[in-house]
């Protein structure tokens, strides 16, 4: 269950952030789509809206919110669980709820806020998504939304990070099915988080030729995927000279995105926006490289030989 | 936009010069119903796209054995966008199990199955001598992302139609009866969202999705307005597309779809938009009869008779074949009914201004009566409409079956034995709610030209060849 | 100074993707990015049109981005099992690219998203 950022600024009386900071990580969320804006539906902006923020620390977020629930670090499946049991009025023993690090009033609380608004939103972030329990965090909270819609309106959504990252994700669904961790080695997709994942492929040492672009592992991937990184010819596409440049066998700088490189890219709720660049870099841009290393390869003789064009059942 | 790493269009290309301009098909069978052509063997020659009595140089393409035949046209399908991305992103498990494209210098990989990859959106409808393959439902907003993956859909044409009839600045002009202005706004979103056409699901009650409701009934408001009812936002969008002469009607999607006794919503509607063109989508979700869920059977015959008699309109069948697909849908609320009475997964996408849009993975099974009702109705439609020309063949990929099946669907409509082995899996319940083992017309290849009723929009053989 | 005015400009520092941001800029560099958060005006504000770096490196050393390219290519050619990875600081288009180079070469294929 999601929707577009504009369907929360315009509807969204009841906002809940889950393990993220935006007011640090991602500053005009509040102002721009979520919390502040003067609506549509909500025509007095942030005095029509509550917000409720689920984190294991106080940040700075915590000022901007109306009700703060401090889980206890690594519960957050375990809250959600006992919220999933509480909006059905299953019977829930104090243990569990202590567990969670709240108490049955805040609990209550929240589970009335939520049934008693007109269109709530979960944000989710990092917090939860990459902490302990992983995806199985995330696909909790989501199932949770999808049962808060029997009572009122409920739409989840990450918070994405980092520039593009949702354009790579929609863009390889559509290419080839699924949003990342893809082999092409049988020359079609498959998709094995966990194998084909970057860093455990690097961590076991599974490739021998690594290319790089828009990202800076060097600088956030653990030591031993990077060792493995120094061992094979790696190739790096970079406005700046990176750690990963420093020891990659080809470096090329390109123009950066939306500040000198044209294009596109998709914002965290999927929609795509045009770039519009200030400046003429001296560089080409990455779709520039690299469609000239493709059309490279492209000239070189297929080393794939015979194959079927079509498997009715993968092997 | 930049060219694919796609099979290049090959002789179609406007560009071609000298003798790449010519082709010449040879010994293949040649049906072409528009033209009286039944099974002829024949030569074709071809200049610039268009036939011609002879041509000299150019390539030759030996179709001896070969069935020659008008292009398909799929003019009801969802291959692009933001909500058939979510199906693919909601089920991995069945690109696993499904065929896999391997690519080769020419042609990129990709996966069929419930919600093919682009690519293999392509081939696979190529395959079956498809060349126009129509996305039914673009929200305005994300239609840039539409367009990114139709580039990305190789060989067949692509087209579009915007969805309009729950946007809320077009609701809130029809309430004030501003109705020159929403004229202009309907040409507005053709333009921006660079569509063929206009669609309209279940007008006014998406919008009402928006607050977790929907619109049931066509005469009373829609939430949050005084006036605007399901019927006035339908008539007068019909109204509107026609006066701006858009090549196609406006595409509707009726209110209540697939609830027990939506069929009087659906003639109703049907009444509403007389004195336009109108093309009623996927018309087996709308013909259901009785009162609940268990004394429910279906309508297509008194649809299909009320539809023979008003030349106004086209459908499309939006038949069913057994086995497992995911159905998306602007239709919000329907999906969320779907999601609790099958507890599957449940993915929704509201897009801000104009739509929402469900995607639940589904099966349909033989022995559920219902299931069963609907894959009788879909054929029952295709079978009693009378004239061939004004119904497509569809299933309202990925919804009732995905498209890469329709020629399971055209094999039950050519041979009644085979239905009749068909409809004997099917519960014994079902007797008096579907009147197709009373159906005994096999659609032969030429007879009203059901076999490739999708409509023949652009009067030119293509260079399909189908085995 | 006369400065050239970008309005709307997209920023493409963080998931919320603003596209409202006016932009005023030389030939240079941004001077300022009206709208921006912090994160944006940093992001804005840090980049130039200066030459800083050299085209290419080759093994650290310098070289042009014809024989860069060529490198990298025979690199990617040679290899049994490349990996094509990251894609989040970078354009759709180009991102379609790495994806198809990706299918082509029978590699290895991911983003950010599986960190």
């Amino acid at each position: 269950m999601t929707c577009t950022l504009g369907e929360v600024k315009n509807r969204a009386d009841f906002i809940v952030y889950w393990g993220g900071n935006p007011a640090e990580c991602h500053p005009r969320h509040f102002t721009k789509y979520a919390l502040m804006p003067k609506s549509q539906f909500l025509p007095r902006g942030r005095k029509d809206r509550t917000m409720v923020l689920v984190d294991i620390r106080e940040t700075k977020s915590v000022k901007a919110s109306d009700v703060f629930l401090q889980v206890r670090p690594g519960k957050d499946f375990e809250l959600i669980t006992v919220l999933r049991a509480m909006i059905k009025d299953q019977p829930i023993s104090e243990a569990q709820i202590a567990e969670t690090g709240l108490s049955v009033e805040q609990l209550q609380d929240f589970v009335a806020r939520m049934k008693a608004a007109r269109f709530g939103v979960f944000f989710f972030g990092m917090g939860l998504s990459m902490t302990r329990g992983k995806h199985m965090n995330s696909a909790a909270l989501l199932t949770l939304a999808a049962e808060m819609n029997a009572f009122t309106k409920f739409v989840a959504m990450p918070m994405r990070g980092h520039g593009n990252v949702t354009g790579a994700d929609v863009i390889m669904r559509w290419q080839t099915g699924y949003p990342f961790g893809i082999s092409f080695n049988r020359g079609y997709p498959r998709y094995n988080p966990g194998e084909f994942s970057t860093v455990d492929v690097l961590v076991r040492g599974d490739t021998d030729c690594a290319f790089i672009i828009g990202a800076d592992p060097g600088a956030t991937m653990p030591k031993p995927a990077i060792e493995h990184l120094k061992r094979v010819p790696t190739i790096v596409l970079d406005p700046h000279v990176t750690h990963t440049s420093k020891m990659a066998r080809v470096h090329i700088t390109t123009a950066p995105a939306g500040i000198s490189a044209p294009g596109t890219a998709y914002r965290m709720d999927e929609i795509p926006l045009p770039l519009r660049p200030a400046l003429e870099s001296p560089y080409p841009s990455d779709e520039e490289v690299v469609r000239r290393i493709k059309e490279t390869i492209l000239k070189k003789p297929d080393w794939m030989g015979e194959r079927p064009q079509m498997l009715t059942t993968q092997v | 936009m930049r060219p694919r790493g796609c099979v290049p269009r090959g002789w179609q290309s406007e560009n071609l010069k000298g003798p790449d301009r010519m082709l010449r098909i040879t010994g293949g069978t040649v049906y072409d119903p528009a033209n009286g052509i039944n099974g002829e063997v024949r030569d074709l020659d071809v200049e610039d796209g268009k036939f011609v009595s002879s041509v000299t140089g150019g390539r030759t393409i030996d179709a001896t054995g070969l069935v020659i035949f008008p292009e398909g046209v799929d003019v009801h399908t969802h291959v692009a966008g933001g909500s058939i991305n979510f199906a693919r992103a909601m089920t991995p498990e069945d690109h696993r199990r499904t065929q896999a494209f391997i690519r080769s210098q020419t042609r990129r990989s990709g996966l069929g199955g419930m919600a093919p990859t682009t690519f293999a959106t392509g081939y696979l409808y190529a395959g079956m001598g498809f060349t126009t393959v129509n996305e039914a439902a673009v929200p305005v907003l994300s239609a840039p992302h539409t367009h990114e993956e139709i580039a990305d859909i190789p060989i067949v044409d692509k087209s579009c139609l915007v969805l309009m009839a729950n946007n809320e600045i077009m609701l809130d002009l029809l309430e004030a009866g501003e109705y020159e202005r929403a004229k202009r706004m309907v040409a507005w979103h053709v333009w921006a969202a660079k569509a063929y056409g206009v669609k309209a699901v279940n007008p006014g009650g998406v919008a009402a999705w928006k607050w977790g409701k929907d619109a049931k009934q066509r005469s009373e408001p829609v939430e949050g307005y005084k006036n605007t009812t399901p019927g006035s936002i339908a008539a007068s969008l019909a109204k509107i597309i026609d006066e701006l002469g858009l090549p196609h009607p406006i595409h509707l999607h009726c209110n209540n779809l697939g609830a027990p006794g939506n069929v009087s919503t659906t003639l109703e509607t049907m009444k509403h938009l007389e004195g336009h063109r109108a093309h009623l989508a996927h018309l087996q979700y709308h013909a259901c009869g009785g009162d609940d869920w268990h004394a429910m059977k279906f309508e297509a015959a008194q649809l299909a008779e009320y539809f023979n008699a008003h030349p106004n309109m086209t459908t499309d069948a939006g038949a069913v074949l057994f086995g497992d697909t995911v159905t998306i849908t602007a239709d919000g609320p329907w999906q969320h009914l779907l999601y609790k009475l099958t507890g599957r997964k449940w993915g929704n996408l509201d897009v801000e201004n104009e739509t929402g849009c469900g995607i639940v993975p589904s099966s349909y099974r033989p022995s559920n009566l219902v299931n069963a009702v609907q894959w009788a109705t879909g054929l029952e439609l295709l079978l009693l409409i009378d004239d061939a020309w004004r119904v497509f063949l569809s299933t309202d990929h990925p919804n009732g079956a995905c498209f890469w099946r329709y020629p399971e669907i055209i094999q039950l409509l050519m041979c009644a034995d085979y239905r009749k082995e068909c409809m004997a899996q099917l519960p014994p319940e079902i007797k008096n709610r579907i009147t197709l083992p009373e159906i005994d017309r096999e659609c032969m290849s030429f007879e009203n030209c059901p076999v490739e009723m999708e409509r023949i929009e652009r009067a030119e053989i293509q260079q399909c060849i189908a085995a | 100074m006369d400065l050239k005015v970008i309005d709307n400009a997209t920023c493409t520092f963080c998931g919320c993707v603003c596209d409202d941001i006016q932009l005023h800029a030389d030939e240079n560099r941004i001077h300022q990015a009206k709208k921006a958060c912090v994160l944006g005006k940093a992001w804005f504000l840090n980049h130039t049109a200066e030459r800083k770096y050299p085209d290419a490196l080759i093994d650290g050393k310098e070289a042009t981005l014809d024989e860069a390219i060529e490198a990298a290519a025979e690199h990617l050619y040679q290899a049994d099992m490349p990996l094509v990875y990251g894609m989040s600081n970078t354009t759709c288009e180009a991102q379609r690219e790495c994806v198809e180079m990706a299918d082509h070469l029978g590699a290895l294929l991911d983003s950010h998203t599986s960190l």
